[in-house]
């Protein structure tokens, strides 16, 4: 029942909080984009611990892992994988790249050219590959987490909104407070956690619970409170671009998932509203003024429509 | 949805609903303001609820008041109203026969529009939603209500107006641009707006310019205007220049039945010829009641079903081999009969539908086959006034016949094959016939006529003049439509031992169906339209107002008694929506008493902040319970049984320890 997905969810929390101490809120966002069957973008200034925590989540659920470091010159083929002539038997085989895993590392995404980011939009949105003409799909389940330098601008290609819009949250992690940090250097004495860090789940425990997190109840009245807020930022002056149904989809399978993960058969617009933020504020593009201003930037404009939208009692 | 607390309406507090949009309220203001005016007095119930509504209507566009979310507001705004415009307005709307737009009943709508216009500016919105366009489509009900008067100065200044909001309401012109929007939104906008302005002008010029026709159209769909045409025949033919009768597109009656092959339909016959006139006129005739009994044909007749579609001063035309009538119910009884012209008439002048019969057995003929010696010397007499040489053409004519009817029919010939027709004509100096039939040659189907009499009287045929009408056109199948201009004139003869027979001696290109304009189809399709409210009119009249009340009533108790009904299956199965769905109103009145709980303890939560949050966030961990159990009936699944009953108890836990609630005491 539902106590699986709590219980669980709150096994893998805790080992992943063994490797990245205190950020209890984002180790908590990732999981519940993984019980969703999102992606999550980490995004944040470098050495926070955004890789390690990604490399941890990998390895705290048991299946195919791969890492893709992404760099200026990578080729889309790089990451798909590539077809090649075997001249013994006269055919064209395929050489599955590393996109073929459960878990994929998109390490630096922001580093490549446009034209590899552009391979990943069908893989991450309908976890299928075409390839010469053939449709190959990809494992299940099947999880994408990147990472990126939000300050650099040099050397970096910002990720097109196609493709932001397939993440489901965009996580930041921020330094780690005083106590915290101290826990960092002391457990790094010896050795790193990450070194003795072994599974909790299995690739079909995670795809039990992902399913069932999809029966979780949502009322209608919440559901309509949800696509207020996304009709609200549409309307939105501010706005170039507004939030699209896949971002109505993505909250309200992130809400279903934060409902399951805090032991609850049915989702309340608290969860809702909790995930609002890291949920769509990526999504949403501000024109020029607006960006220049001050006022919050892109979770300032989701905010305000929490502000704006009343609450169903 | 959200609630409020206190009973009366409030101010929806932080999310206030959109403004109206000005195009839409100055539309309706205008056409408020025009319906005052055309009301004709300022004073008097209607006028000062008019000016009330267009004070409220100010007030709501200039404030964000509103009334509450719930229905119930609504219908209490509406039901006095209503009510109180329908008591004040009774007299225009207690017969429901006249509620097909009659002008008075059009008007009383219109004030209900105007009313129900008020009401849904009063609304509060869905989000996303705009009450604009049921605000703009209701001023144009009111609108159309205020045209229906007569006072053209009126509507020539408002209908400007009226159009060019119009224009930019439908524009979606909301008015008020931030400063925000740069340059080219602003230029687009105002091509918008010009675009807007220049269409409502286009279509007020339009308006203007057709307004006659319209209006026309617009009395033939209202009663109580009087028709701009005038339909019948004469009452004393004359002979002019032009043929008297000749008319318009009206239709006058509607034939139906397999009688219909009869096309000369005649009203009144004319014997007595005096300088260019033919007498006697209607009001020297003696008409004397008839019997009904008298009336009734054979059985075994074809039948024609005559309805009278326009007001012909109460004649009826009755073809001359009609052998019986039977009239309404509720004119039987008042036909009278002039028995030397053969002239029937009611006293209405409308005629209800009436049926003729066509021979059948021991039928004898309506038009009585009889001639007195009286009238037979009538009919031969020739006026002096005729030239002497009309006498010799006549003879001359006529040598080589020897019965009646062959000296009628060589009548007819000769003029026929002699004589053109013209609408127009000259009568001359002398007499009018003794000139056409010596000179002229060149005539209308009046000349036609009386000289087809004049010379078979100087021939010894005693003869008469008849108007009527000369039916032709179909409207479908076994339907004939006769329209005002197929009025016609023809001359009847006395063949023995047949009786009257009609002789038309106009040529074929003078008889209606070659001088009548083809009606177009436009004019046609209003026609149908026009039949298809008339006959429903005739079945509404048919239903007393309470019966339609009660009708109503019942729809409507039906409709919310279903919903109700279908709410409870729905519910107590535990249906999709869910048991908050099916007890919606109590978890509204929990909810509420929790509302005015944490009010009560100086921490009232925004609509924007769920409870749990609310409550963490001003410490009131003792109602925590209670918002998890709220939230688990609410959005959960279907509770156990009693479900509502927990909640109950521990509401009144939370109300029965408010005393020692933290806030309270800090604030007390």
């Amino acid at each position: 029942m539902n106590l699986d997905v709590a219980a669980q969810a709150s096994r893998l929390e805790d080992n992943l909080g063994r490797v990245i101490q205190g950020k209890g809120d984002s180790i908590r966002l990732v999981v519940t984009a993984l019980l969703a069957g999102g992606h999550v973008l980490l995004e944040d200034v470098p050495g926070v611990g955004k890789t390690t925590l990604a490399k941890s989540l990998a390895r705290s659920v048991g299946g195919i892992f791969r890492r893709v470091q992404f760099t200026p010159d990578l080729l889309p083929a790089d990451i798909l994988g590539s077809a090649f002539y075997n001249p013994k038997e006269g055919t064209f085989g395929f050489r599955p790249g590393p996109i073929f895993a459960n878990i994929v590392l998109a390490d630096e995404i922001n580093r490549t050219s446009p034209r590899t980011q552009a391979a990943l939009l069908e893989v991450m949105s309908e976890n299928q590959i075409t390839i010469e003409g053939e449709r190959r799909d990809l494992p299940q389940p099947f999880f994408v987490i990147a990472t990126q330098n939000s300050t650099d601008f040099h050397g970096t290609y910002p990720l097109p909104e196609a493709q932001l819009d397939r993440f489901a949250v965009r996580v930041t992690l921020g330094y780690p407070d005083f106590a915290d940090e101290l826990d960092i250097l002391q457990s790094q004495h010896a050795a790193h956690p990450f070194d003795t860090l072994l599974p909790v789940l299995t690739c079909d425990e995670l795809r039990q619970l992902q399913a069932q997190v999809k029966t979780v109840r949502m009322d209608t009245s919440v559901a309509q409170y949800l696509l207020r807020l996304v009709e609200h930022t549409r309307a939105d002056p501010r706005l170039r671009l507004g939030l699209s149904p896949r971002a109505s989809l993505m909250l309200y399978r992130m809400a279903q998932a934060h409902a399951a993960v805090l032991g609850r058969d049915f989702v309340l617009p608290d969860d809702v509203r909790a995930l609002a933020v890291p949920t769509l504020a990526h999504r949403i593009a501000l024109d020029t003024r607006a960006r220049t201003e001050s006022g919050g930037g892109q979770a300032g404009v989701i905010q305000d429509a929490l502000d704006a939208i009343p609450v169903p009692r | 949805m959200p609630v409020t607390m206190p009973v009366f309406p409030v101010k929806q507090s932080d999310a206030a609903p959109p403004r109206l949009p000005w195009p839409a309220t100055l539309a309706a203001l205008t056409a408020i303001a025009a319906l005052l005016v055309t009301s004709g007095s300022f004073t008097g119930g209607n006028a000062l609820t008019l000016m009330a509504l267009m004070a409220a209507l100010l007030g709501l566009r200039l404030t964000p008041w509103r009334l509450p979310a719930q229905s119930w507001a609504h219908w209490a705004a509406r039901a006095p109203l209503y009510a109180f415009l329908i008591y004040l307005n009774w007299d225009k709307l207690n017969d429901p026969s006249t509620w097909l737009f009659d002008v008075t009943a059009v008007s009383a709508f219109g004030m209900l529009a105007a009313a129900e216009l008020v009401v849904q500016a009063a609304r509060t919105p869905e989000p996303g939603e705009s009450t604009g366009g049921a605000i703009f489509l209701l001023s144009g009900f009111v609108f159309l209500a205020a045209c229906t008067t007569d006072q053209v100065t009126v509507i020539r200044v408002a209908s400007p107006l009226y159009f060019g909001f119009a224009a930019l309401s439908a524009a979606g012109f909301e008015g008020g641009m931030s400063r925000r929007e740069g340059r080219a939104s602003r230029t687009r906008r105002g091509l918008a707006t010009l675009a807007a302005l220049t269409l409502g002008a286009v279509i007020y010029l339009a308006f203007w310019t057709f307004r006659a026709p319209l209006m026309q159209l617009g009395a033939g769909a209202l009663r109580g205007h009087e028709g701009a045409e005038s339909t019948g025949v004469s009452s004393q033919p004359t002979l002019g220049p032009t043929f008297g009768q000749r008319g318009s597109l009206q239709r006058v009656l509607r034939l139906q039945g397999d009688g219909s092959g009869e096309t000369y339909l005649r009203g009144a016959a004319y014997d007595t010829y005096r300088q260019g006139r033919w007498g006697p006129a209607e009001s020297e005739r003696r008409f004397h009641p008839v019997g009904m009994a008298n009336l009734r044909g054979g059985a075994s007749g074809a039948l024609l079903q005559v309805s009278t579609l326009a007001p012909v001063r109460g004649m009826l035309f009755i073809p001359l081999s009609a052998t019986g009538l039977r009239l309404a119910d509720d004119e039987t009884g008042q036909a009278q009969r002039d028995r030397g012209s053969g002239e029937f008439r009611v006293s209405t002048p409308v005629p209800a539908p009436y049926e003729l019969t066509f021979g059948g057995k021991g039928a004898f003929p309506l038009i009585d086959n009889t001639l007195t010696p009286g009238e037979r010397a009538r009919d031969l007499a020739v006026p002096p006034e005729i030239d002497p040489r009309v006498r010799a053409l006549a003879r001359q004519i006529t040598q080589t016949a020897t019965t009646p009817a062959a000296k009628a029919a060589a009548v007819q010939a000769f003029l026929l094959q002699n004589f053109q027709y013209s609408l127009t004509t000259d009568p001359g100096h002398g007499d009018p016939v003794s000139g056409f039939v010596l000179g002229r040659k060149a005539a209308h189907c009046e000349f036609f006529a009386s000289a087809a009499v004049i010379l078979m009287r100087c021939a010894g045929v005693p003869a008469r003049y008849v108007t009527g009408y000369y039916a032709h056109e179909s409207e479908g199948a076994g339907v004939t439509v006769v329209r005002q201009q197929d009025a016609h004139a023809w001359a009847e003869a006395w063949t023995t031992p047949s009786g009257w027979a009609t002789v038309d001696a106009t040529p074929a290109d003078g008889r209606p169906p070659a001088t009548a304009d083809p009606a177009p189809a436009g004019r046609k399709v209003a026609e149908w339209i026009a039949d298809r409210i008339a006959a429903l009119r005739a079945w509404v009249g048919q239903f007393t107002t309470a019966q339609i009340l009660g009708a109503l009533a019942a729809l409507v108790a039906v409709y919310f008694g279903g919903q109700w009904l279908w709410r409870r299956w729905r519910g107590g199965a535990g249906g999709d929506k869910g048991f908050a769905y099916a007890h919606a109103s109590e978890m509204d009145a929990l909810a509420r008493r929790f509302e005015v709980w944490l009010a009560r303890g100086g921490a009232p939560c925004p609509p924007q902040t769920p409870w749990a949050a609310h409550i963490e966030e001003h410490g009131l961990p003792m109602a925590q319970a209670f918002v998890a159990h709220y939230n688990a009936v609410r959005f959960g699944p279907p509770p156990a049984a009693n479900g509502l009953d927990a909640l109950h108890a521990e509401m009144a836990h939370l109300e029965r320890n408010a005393a020692t609630h933290p806030r309270a005491e800090a604030v007390a």
